[in-house]
């Protein structure tokens, strides 16, 4: 793999926009980092009870995590543009402004700095967004949490703490987590669009090669010499008039027979479509498979696939149709098998591609069959 | 003839570029099949969080010398640099056995500090804190991420789990040895439960989205396959139909009698294509496609293939890798522009070829869009000239850019756009 040092990947994107598969783990990993998030405060809140000053306070700072995450998961699983800087913000904010409460919540009695959850979540927010923001954002947000960390330290200081550590201690116990979990989740993001760029180029080059040897094959296998008889009668025909170097009645007309067969040749339909391999049946009266656009055959092509090759799939089930309209298309796959709920779950990650892929996507049980139905905005 | 518009600098926009984003999906798509971008990226995450954690440790003892008045913290420090090493190491690892390693050693480093702190903290005349205090505990934190770059889930545990009761273990130990009163880290514990948390919901996530990523490269290679055979096969007809059959008919419909020098012209030039079909196949446009020379940029990959797939044969030239230095706002505008512009060649160009041209002076980088097409006079205002304009001239100019047309009709078209932004 060419290494990360020499690649430029475009300044300004996200790892999600170069792979949106990966938005499956990424949404993952921001479900658990939020269900921590929460269980490490309400624990914390309830273990240093005895340091909080205001629980209306506390509460709130509690409700504003929730909050924050809510909306920053929200984001993470609506379709289109998903968490987009404006949104990932809103969500930031609302995270802080739980830290600054926890913090303002147990003002004048707070004991340690390193019970204020705050501190830790602030940067654990950090990490779960990784994957959808870019480093040189994170970067700013772990600057924003290192210099809101210190404002509450330093208050703490002022405020709560009486004698014991010197400021500057209190003041890197408290900052320490949010600069760790940022620079870490800016070190994760750049890392990760850098590795996946890398990946993009390997199999750019792949395909490449595909492209080459696929052209190699269709001259090896003489596709052009097939063409209507070019090869076996055409050529034959063509060096024998050209070595006597004239035109014979009987030549005329057999040119005009040749002409027919190549004429015939020439305008058969010559695109290939292998979309129906997967299918036991394949619909499509209007002829719309040809000319779907090719990365949307491709994730039909994946789900396909998918439900071919499951266990659970009633052989020669997979019912592929398309439909075109005056004014719309869509298409449409059904698949019959004996447990369909287990069918779903075990191909959803190219149900979750679909939804990607085509704006309008849905899939339902219908009784033994699956069904999974999606508009067609784009075309070839 | 030329018009020419321009636009002043936009700057300060960190957060606004983003606003009008938008996924694009595409199967140039990557997808970290085999999870080896993700788990070199939480081995960095891992190396800064460990060297934070590890170097709060150290300034914080290294400011406890003068309050204390012991110097042998300092071997304190030069342990938790042993700690620090140690992880880094056993995150950067491929191999578990040498990661087990590099983990015991990161965990004989933190023992070798814990034993000076607790040392210091039992003599300096003080309340004794309990083992559980916050200069034993940041360390620790750092000592519990070994695991999380591992690509299997039982490795990345096992070696989390090491050292958790290694790291951890061995502070209490130090801390039982140096007199100190002991204490559960619950902090460190929920950190523990925490991170292995982390860990398998990712691992668990990601191998969902291995096996989708794995089967889309598949299909989209098979698309592709699709595609590359479609267009060598309508070349061959075409060619075909433009030389032998053309060739065929001029014999069938002429008179008895010699063939002319055009004739055994045509006739050479057939047999010498038949004998080897790969020159029918090397012309510009059965090549592969312009995607292909887009590669390294990824965000101008939709929109040419967009055209592509609309009907135009691109050629791409320059420095096309330079494209990735715009900043976001200004791929985006470029994007746009471009699109706009090979929207117009499919539709009023008549021609269906174009040519991308790239050239890169920083700060600027600029970009020509041409084609030899019918063209139009600039000083039109028909909705599709006007189009033309409002929509390229608009994107770049935004953005601080400038924008030329040339076109005379008849003669083709040729947009040069120039973005700000390049770094020096």
């Amino acid at each position: 793999m060419s290494r990360a040092r020499d690649l430029r990947p475009p300044r300004g994107t996200t790892a999600l926009e170069l792979d949106p598969l990966a938005a499956i783990s990424a949404r993952g990993f921001l479900i658990v980092v939020a269900v921590v998030s929460l269980i490490c405060a309400v624990g914390l809140t309830l273990a240093t009870r005895e340091q909080i000053s205001s629980w209306p306070m506390a509460i709130a700072a509690v409700v504003a995590l929730a909050g924050g995450y809510a909306w920053f998961a929200r984001s993470a699983f609506r379709g289109g543009a998903g968490v987009t800087s404006d949104r990932f913000a809103l969500a930031f904010a609302l995270i802080a402004l739980g830290t600054v409460l926890n913090s303002l919540s147990c003002l004048g009695t707070n004991l340690a700095i390193r019970d204020d959850w705050g501190l830790i979540t602030i940067g654990l927010a950090l990490m779960a967004a990784a994957p959808f923001r870019t480093s040189s954002e994170l970067g700013v947000y772990a600057a924003i949490s290192v210099a809101l960390a210190a404002l509450l330290a330093v208050v703490h200081v002022i405020l709560s703490f009486t004698g014991g550590f010197p400021p500057l201690i209190v003041v890197t116990v408290a900052v320490a987590p949010a600069l760790a979990f940022g620079l870490g989740s800016a070190a994760y993001a750049r890392e990760l669009l850098t590795g996946i760029y890398a990946e993009r180029l390997m199999q750019a080059e792949a395909r490449n090669q595909q492209f080459d040897r696929l052209r190699q094959e269709f001259v090896d296998d003489d596709v052009v010499g097939e063409m209507g008889g070019l090869r076996a009668e055409v050529v034959p025909f063509l060096a024998r008039i050209r070595q006597a170097g004239i035109v014979t009645a009987d030549d005329r007309a057999l040119a005009g027979r040749l002409v027919q067969n190549l004429q015939a040749a020439v305008a058969a339909p010559r695109h290939v479509d292998s979309l129906g391999d997967h299918a036991g049946r394949l619909i499509d009266e209007s002829g719309l498979s040809p000319r779907l656009h090719e990365d949307d055959r491709a994730t039909i092509r994946a789900l396909l696939i998918g439900l071919e090759t499951s266990s659970l799939t009633v052989p020669g089930s997979i019912v592929v149709e398309f439909i075109e309209g005056e004014s719309d298309r869509f298409g449409m796959v059904r698949c019959a098998s004996d447990d369909v709920r287990a069918l779903r779950d075990e191909v959803m990650p190219f149900l979750r591609m679909v939804r990607l892929m085509f704006r309008t996507a849905s899939e339902q049980v219908k009784g033994r069959e699956l069904l999974v139905q999606f508009d067609i905005e784009r075309l070839a | 003839m030329c018009v020419a518009y321009h636009g002043g600098r936009v700057g300060g926009r960190f957060f606004r570029e983003r606003t009008a984003e938008r996924v694009r999906v595409t199967l140039q798509i990557a997808a970290d099949v085999g999870g080896v971008a993700t788990s070199r990226a939480l081995g960095k995450a891992g190396i800064w969080l460990a060297c934070v954690f590890v170097g709060a440790t150290a300034l914080i003892a290294a400011l406890l010398i003068p309050l204390t008045g012991h110097v042998e913290i300092l071997f304190g420090v030069g342990a938790l640099l042993v700690c620090a090493a140690g992880v880094v190491l056993a995150l950067l690892t491929p191999g578990f056995t040498r990661a087990v390693i590099f983990t015991l050693v990161a965990c004989a480093g933190l023992y070798g500090f814990a034993v000076v702190a607790a040392e210091v903290s039992v003599a300096v005349p003080a309340p004794t804190p309990s083992s559980d205090y916050v200069l034993l505990s940041m360390p620790e934190f750092a000592v519990l991420v070994v695991g999380i770059s591992r690509r299997s889930l039982a490795t990345a545990l096992a070696l989390g789990t090491l050292g958790f009761v290694a790291g951890p273990g061995l502070v209490q130990l130090a801390a039982w040895q140096e007199g100190m009163p002991l204490a559960v880290d619950v902090p460190v514990l929920a950190s523990f439960v925490a991170l292995s948390l982390f860990v398998t919901a990712l691992w668990l996530a990601r191998r969902d989205a291995a096996r989708g990523t794995a089967l889309m490269s598949g299909a989209a290679l098979a698309e592709e396959k699709d595609v590359a055979l479609g267009r060598f096969s309508h070349r061959a007809a075409t060619w075909v139909h433009d030389t032998v059959l053309s060739d065929l008919r001029v014999i069938a419909a002429g008179e008895p009698g010699p063939l002319d020098e055009r004739q055994l012209a045509a006739i050479d030039r057939d047999l010498a294509n038949l004998a080897d079909t790969r020159l029918i196949l090397e012309v510009r446009g059965a090549n592969g496609s312009a995607t292909r020379a887009l590669s390294t940029v990824p965000m101008l990959v939709a929109v040419v293939r967009g055209a592509e797939q609309a009907g135009l044969e691109l050629r791409v030239s320059g420095d096309i890798p330079a494209v990735n230095a715009l900043s976001a706002t200004a791929l985006r505008s470029l994007e746009r522009a471009i699109a706009e512009c090979l929207d117009n060649v499919v539709k009023h160009s008549g021609v269906r070829e174009a040519e991308i041209s790239v050239m890169s002076s920083p700060p600027e980088l600029s970009v020509m869009v041409s084609d030899a097409g019918v063209g139009f006079d600039v000083n039109d205002t028909t909705v599709d000239t006007i189009g033309l304009r409002m929509t390229v001239v608009d994107a770049i100019v935004e953005i601080g850019g400038s924008v030329q047309i040339w076109a005379r009709p008849g003669a083709g078209t040729a947009v040069f756009m120039t973005v700000p932004g390049v770094p020096q």
